[in-house]
């Protein structure tokens, strides 16, 4: 993974000296809250129903073990000995002290961490598929570009005051786990006929209040056009982007007021100009430069077929249900990647403790080449591990509470932290995503329903992506009480969808036995086990899961 | 009737303003502010202590009084006043389980 050379050292250092001083000059009253406010939310710090929170980056998803164990120390030392993964792979303390940030911040830098660019109307932390650099249907590992990227957009001056965030994410597989279409710029490695490599860029994407699925702009740009062509794209949305509403002001609404095929034209006249530029082609010794960061660890020559992995599973039937279920295809034989889910029934969707951080770390270090990637649903991955040892990994994971066999099942909620920590939710969404795990907390039941995503959002700023769940949740506030509406049909693979809406809203009390009802009305719908729920919905529509969710009304 | 609350600056934790000026974890020590006069001064005050470096973000809400004291009426500013998410941590029932 990338290590900062002398010139970010520095950069961080720098940064973080300069907050410690806007800090002191806020408590000495030499800054007023108003001209402090975007000076921290510049270093991630906002202030929330309950506290300050900061949002720590944690780019394209990566980390080792000696981050993790500073994370886990930040939660220990700064805060109530948790934290918070998020659905942009990122992490947030809940419960900072104004004072302590920059000790904080201080803490991140010694491990090459900060918390720049996680707020503002700036160029967002770029998001990578979690399986990057390991998946078996991987064309290219997109986290070299990711870096050169985030490097790019790093206190970028043209692009510091953008009409609105920014958000970028990038996969290198067919099989988007990315969710490219739903952001403002997405990007997938892919080959063309000749047998090249090159980007498929797609604009304007988004959720929030106008969820989009972005069009493709360039079904295929040469590599080395990535960045001035992003440089094109971002510009043309700076000088046109509405800066009168911040609910018009994302570059999605800029591209559908235009039209794609304008934009698109806007966006090539713009990277004519810049291709002439010095900044014309990504630097070929800079990319190179940081590919060889992500050169593949040393991964043994094994046979795929592991045996102690196998009769393990034989005589320990958790095991197999877990292995079954939470792991993914390495690309080296005799190798898995392995999905941890922090979704276990009872505990808060996303959530770690300091403790279970320490274990995730050791197991990092011990069984994956030091390596973790935060998923952008809010699990964790352990990205090379050898399937002779999954038995240890399993064991290790189960005595910390760490082994549920549910990722990508129902109970494998995705939700923001809604009312109960958020300044902007209208409704809370963790005690709904906690009643519907303990609804579907059954082994067999969710061996039976199969793939279905699950997301929950508090407000219509969608942080919990419920517009791309297969079943949506959002959370609104009808007269003083809680209302949560249902979505069904939503997707952030590469045929991504937007749910749609299925109808009035159920109380917090009623939630969970309405969703309960979808479920039921798939399995009474299913042409078979192998037809998931997304495909059924697709196939037979929303109107026999309206007549189960209002059937009763 | 209304109350005044705020974040304390230090902590972010919320706040309410007391009969005595001053600013108290407690919703059930918040001075009720019965009418437009009132809400007023709670506002003057509240820019002052601003000023002062002791909150941030202040604002007026519903509250009403009952026997048992003042509580929110909004779920926003229940969770608030508790100090804490309402979320109950079962970290327990599934240890052992898959």
């Amino acid at each position: 993974m990338y290590r900062y050379d002398e010139f970010d050292a520095t950069f961080v250092r720098e940064r973080v000296a300069q907050f410690r001083g806007q800090v002191e000059r806020r408590l000495n009253g030499t800054l007023t809250e108003d001209e402090f406010r975007p000076l921290r939310l510049k270093n991630g710090l906002y202030l929330q129903l309950h506290a300050y929170m900061l949002r720590v980056a944690v780019p394209y998803g990566v980390l080792s073990s000696r981050q993790m164990r500073k994370l886990a120390f930040i939660a220990r030392k700064f805060d109530r000995g948790y934290g918070h993964f998020t659905t942009r792979q990122n992490i947030q303390y809940n419960w900072p002290d104004l004072p302590d940030v920059p000790d904080i911040l201080m803490h991140l830098a010694e491990v090459e961490m900060h918390a720049l660019q996680t707020s503002g109307n700036c160029i967002r932390n770029v998001t990578a598929d979690h399986f990057a650099g390991a998946a078996a249907d991987e064309v290219e590992d997109p986290r070299p570009w990711a870096e050169l990227i985030r490097q790019y957009s790093s206190l970028h001056p043209e692009f510091s005051y953008l009409p609105r965030k920014f958000k970028i994410a990038i996969t290198g597989a067919p099989n988007d786990r990315a969710a490219i279409k739903l952001h403002d710029i997405g990007l997938r490695l892919l080959k063309n006929d000749k047998g090249e490599t090159g980007f498929e860029v797609i604009v304007g994407g988004g959720q929030g209040r106008t969820p989009i699925v972005g069009p493709v702009i360039q079904p295929f740009l040469p590599k080395e056009d990535l960045l001035p062509y992003l440089e094109a794209i971002i510009r043309v949305y700076n000088m046109m982007g509405r800066r009168d509403n911040i609910y018009k002001a994302r570059i999605k609404i800029l591209v559908q007021a235009l039209g794609a095929e304008e934009y698109r034209r806007l966006v090539e006249e713009e990277f004519a100009k810049i291709k002439q530029s010095p900044l014309g082609q990504v630097p070929p010794a800079e990319i190179e430069r940081i590919k060889r960061y992500f050169a593949p660890p040393a991964l043994a020559k094994l046979d795929d077929v592991s045996t102690i992995c196998d009769q393990a599973r034989a005589k320990d039937k958790a095991f197999d249900r877990w292995c079954e279920v939470n792991l993914a295809q390495h690309r080296v034989p005799g190798y898995a990647i392995v999905s941890i889910s922090l979704k276990m029934p009872g505990a808060v969707p996303g959530d770690a403790s300091a403790d279970q951080m320490d274990v995730l770390a050791d197991l990092a270090q011990n069984y994956s080449h030091d390596e973790l990637r935060v998923t952008h649903h809010q699990n964790i991955v352990l990205p090379h591990v050898q399937k002779d040892k999954l038995y240890e990994v399993y064991s290790i994971l189960r005595a910390h509470g760490l082994a549920s066999a549910n990722v990508g099942l129902v109970s494998d909620i995705i939700a923001c932290p809604g009312l109960d920590y958020c300044n902007l939710a209208n409704a809370r969404s963790i005690p709904v995503a906690q009643k519907i795990a303990k609804k579907f907390d059954d082994i067999e039941k969710l061996k039976e329903i199969g793939d279905l995503r699950l997301n929950i959002s508090g407000c219509i700023n969608a942080c919990g992506h419920h517009h791309v769940g297969h079943i949506g949740i959002l959370g609104v506030d009808k007269q003083g009480q809680e209302l949560y509406q249902v979505t069904l049909g939503g997707s952030s693979a590469l045929d991504a969808s937007v749910g749609k809406i299925m109808g009035p809203g159920f109380s917090s009390d009623e939630i969970a036995d309405a969703i309960e009802r979808v479920v039921d009305c798939y399995l009474g719908q299913r042409l078979d086990r192998q037809e998931r729920f997304i495909d059924c919905y697709r196939r037979i529509g929303p109107d026999p899961f309206k007549e189960a969710l209002y059937a009763h009304r | 009737m209304k109350i005044m609350t705020a974040n304390r600056l230090l902590d972010g934790a919320v706040v309410y303003l007391t009969a005595n000026q001053e600013w108290s974890a407690h919703i059930g020590d918040a001075q009720l502010l019965a009418d437009q006069a009132a809400e007023n001064g709670a506002e003057m005050q509240a820019k002052r202590d601003v000023d002062r470096r002791l909150i941030v973000a202040p604002y007026t809400f519903a509250a009403e009084k009952k026997d048992e004291g003042i509580h929110a009426l909004s779920m926003r500013e229940k969770i608030r006043a508790a100090h804490e998410p309402t979320i109950i941590y079962d970290r327990g029932s599934w240890q052992g389980r898959i």
